[in-house]
């Protein structure tokens, strides 16, 4: 009876090792062959021979982080005016490139004055989210009526995502951090997967930094009504449904203010898909088919 | 010797309820010199009395800032002030790495009463014998004030004064709380003064060198200089 | 399990570089360190808002370039510190004090550096101009003018033949200092800047030069290219 091997990566863990990795064992299979004839039964297939898994090995494996993110939402934009703040982002979470989950609320309401938005995974996100509420908890304990502020989240996270990375076990999100100081003032500020911080009248995580920032940039002013800023929210919206494979056009866009925080009912841009030449693209082409 | 069998230690109740090491550790907040604390939500004064150890020695320090924006003052055995105070610091350099912001006053005092609780608790330490007047302020809730005690309460005030002889002191804020509701700075400065007057017994009057006055506004916490407070004083 | 180099997505590293030039310049009696504001990474500009000067201590400035989220851990850090240190020994921090702080702080994380490029700028003990230079594990040496980050090898050169002086092993000793006056060494950094934004992607937007003399410390500001 041959011994029952282990695979060459016992981490792998129960498979199949096929005829011809390893001559010792192959010699060995021969060799039983011979003397009870070929396998027959189904458990051992011809071609090769059921390893089992090593369970002391994957005790002993070197503990591995998250290298890829699996659920995840794209771009995250955010937008000051004369008395508030915009968050914008779609509703959509990819399982890679497939649309997976089209009803997610990438935004979340951290206080009466302070909301964040999140690109990258999901999981790691509703994480930080548990962390800001146990945050939030800490603050109604202590019951001195004392609350965080915008600008004290955003450096709360920085520190959080940076010592991740520290550890090398990043959490794999950019986050748009919105809100109001303490004393009114609005606040607008991005941290990154790797602790990468900053404020600004306008940012955008993910690939909306290449797509959105350049019409914020264009169009931004200081002074702008929340009418005006909802306009160039949506046309930055509109060029990110465009451009952004992992877009999806339902929206929502959620606003800061002294009065609190708002998110809005998903909603669509309008999109115009009817030109004579999209109806059949191929008509005056030679090549096409 | 012995007030009675029930506080040779600090796990043992008497049957009237009470923790007798605990009482004695208040009593030595009481041997300490005079702190003097009053307020309203835009400014707040610390003024205390200063001593020396003899005549050779130099005067102890009674007022510690902890951040831009809180200050200390302790009263009792000061070395177990200075581990509170420590902690405090510690606590607000914490604070700050993290929030980017200056902890605020409610916060530093819940530290320094679980502090002061978890060694109550313990049956290997003994009680710390120091009580805190903790001034700041802070964006979101003005200037406060507040009072620890070695049992490890807390109490938030709008004027206190503790110590040695700070009864009369407490007298005379009683006395004056209306007047510290729309008091300026300079005015709470003088309430202060006076206040801590009335609790100096000594021969000599204040001076200088005597007494150490510290004063927070909105955002801002400073301790006055000598030369300032001589200049105080004159107007008393 | 995908063969290596077959992911999707890209690879985690922990560091990033966001670029940005800093330069500091020791007088006789004045010092001053200075910063574009520009924060990029790749060929993307993430801010044009980004000041990479902080006041220390009273006598201390630092500026740094290179990953911002260290450079910024480092600085909040090395503000702890100073405190603490305030607070043991009843006055602030001198700035050859702080610059061997922050040697000793770098070379902790001698395995897993800091990757920031930093200048320490300051007046010592007898009030001269002071500018320390490190690399990212804690080397450094004093100097009286330095340049880092993306525009050294446009800026390095320029200081070098603009402002060396007498060795400091000449003898008689002759100050080191450079000879320059105040004004004109704001001219020369601004220039500088100007001339680095001309050809390096990651410096420009503005330009930010704090002055610290005998005086106090004042800020000034000059606009450089966008693009």
């Amino acid at each position: 009876m041959i011994p029952r091997r282990v695979a060459h990566n016992p981490i792998i863990g129960p498979g199949v090792v096929p005829r011809g990795v390893d001559a010792e064992y192959d010699a060995a299979c021969a060799r039983d062959d011979a003397r009870d004839g070929p396998a027959t039964t189904t458990h051992a297939p011809a071609s090769g021979r059921a390893f089992t898994l090593d369970g002391k090995a994957r005790e002993k494996a070197p503990t591995t982080r998250t290298q890829t993110p699996y659920v995840t939402g794209t771009s995250a934009l955010g937008l000051k005016y004369g008395d508030g703040v915009l968050l914008a982002c779609d509703t959509l979470a990819c399982y890679g490139s497939t649309k997976r989950y089209k009803n997610v609320e990438r935004v979340k309401k951290v206080n009466e004055r302070c909301a964040i938005a999140f690109t990258g995974e999901l999981s790691d996100f509703t994480y930080v989210c548990n962390l800001l509420e146990e945050l939030t908890t800490e603050d109604f304990c202590e019951d001195d009526g004392m609350t965080r502020d915008a600008e004290e989240i955003y450096q709360y996270l920085t520190r959080v995502m940076y010592n991740r990375r520290n550890k090398f076990d990043p959490l794999w999100n950019s986050l748009v951090v919105a809100g109001l100081k303490t004393n009114g003032e609005t606040f607008l500020g991005t941290v990154g997967m790797i602790g990468t911080h900053y404020e600004d009248d306008h940012v955008c995580a993910g690939f909306g930094n290449h797509i959105a920032r350049p019409i914020f940039r264009e169009f931004y002013k200081a002074d702008m009504t929340e009418e005006q800023a909802v306009e160039v929210m949506r046309s930055a919206l509109y060029a990110c449904v465009m451009r952004d494979k992992q877009m999806m056009n339902k929206f929502q866009i959620c606003k800061v203010t002294k009065d609190g925080v708002t998110i809005s009912e998903p909603f669509a841009v309008p999109t115009e898909w009817g030109y004579e030449k999209f109806y059949n693209p191929t008509k005056f082409s030679e090549t096409g088919w | 010797m012995f007030r009675n069998q029930y506080d040779q230690d600090m796990l043992t109740w008497s049957p009237q309820g009470r923790l007798h090491q605990v009482e004695y550790a208040m009593e030595a907040v009481k041997q300490g010199s005079t702190v003097v604390a009053c307020g309203n939500k835009k400014c707040a004064v610390l003024a205390a009395l200063k001593r020396k150890q003899s005549k050779l020695s130099s005067m102890q320090e009674k007022i510690f800032a902890i951040n831009t924006r809180v200050g200390v003052a302790v009263s009792g055995l000061s070395t177990d002030g200075a581990k509170l105070v420590k902690l405090l610091r510690e606590e607000s350099t914490r604070e700050e790495f993290v929030y980017g912001r200056s902890a605020c006053p409610g916060r530093l005092a819940a530290a320094a009463s679980k502090s002061l609780q978890i060694s109550m608790r313990k049956s290997s330490g003994r009680p710390c014998g120091v009580g805190l007047v903790l001034v700041g302020s802070s964006e979101q809730l003005g200037c406060q004030i507040f009072q620890t005690c070695p049992s490890g309460e807390v109490h938030q005030m709008s004027c206190t004064a503790i110590g040695g002889r700070s009864q009369s002191a407490r007298t005379y804020l009683e006395k004056n709380m209306e007047a510290l509701e729309t008091a300026s700075v300079d005015e709470m400065i003088m309430i202060a003064l006076r206040a801590l007057n009335e609790s100096n017994v000594d021969a000599s009057d204040l001076t200088s060198d005597k007494c150490e006055v510290a004063i927070v506004e909105l955002n801002t916490y400073t301790l006055k200089s000598a030369a300032e407070v001589t200049t105080l004083l004159t107007n008393l | 399990m995908a063969p290596e180099g077959a992911r999707q997505h890209a690879n985690w590293s922990p560091y990033d570089n966001n670029g940005g030039t800093v330069l500091a310049v020791a007088g006789e009696n004045y010092v001053i360190c200075a910063s574009d504001t520009r924060m990029s990474t790749g060929y993307s500009i993430l801010t044009r808002n980004y000041e990479k000067v902080d006041q220390m201590s009273p006598k201390t400035l630092m500026a740094s370039a290179g990953f911002m989220a260290d450079a910024q851990t480092l600085k909040k850090t090395l503000k702890a510190r100073c405190k603490q240190y305030e607070f043991q020994n009843k006055k602030p921090i001198g700035c050859v004090s702080f610059a061997q702080m922050l040697s000793n702080t770098l070379y902790y994380r001698r395995f897993f550096p800091y990757y920031a490029f930093n200048i320490v700028a300051g007046l010592d003990a007898e009030g001269k101009g002071a500018v320390f230079t490190y690399d990212a594990v804690g080397s450094y040496e004093r100097t009286n003018y330095s340049c880092q980050g993306s525009g050294q090898a446009l800026i390095m050169p320029v200081l070098d033949n603009q402002l060396k002086t007498v060795s400091p092993l000449v003898l008689p000793a002759v100050s080191s200092a450079t000879p320059l006056s105040e004004a004109a060494a704001i001219e020369l950094i601004k220039d500088c800047f100007a001339t680095a934004a001309e050809r390096d992607i990651y410096t420009g937007d503005r330009v930010e030069l704090w002055i610290m003399n005998a005086d106090g410390v004042r800020k000034e500001e000059m606009p450089l290219r966008l693009d």
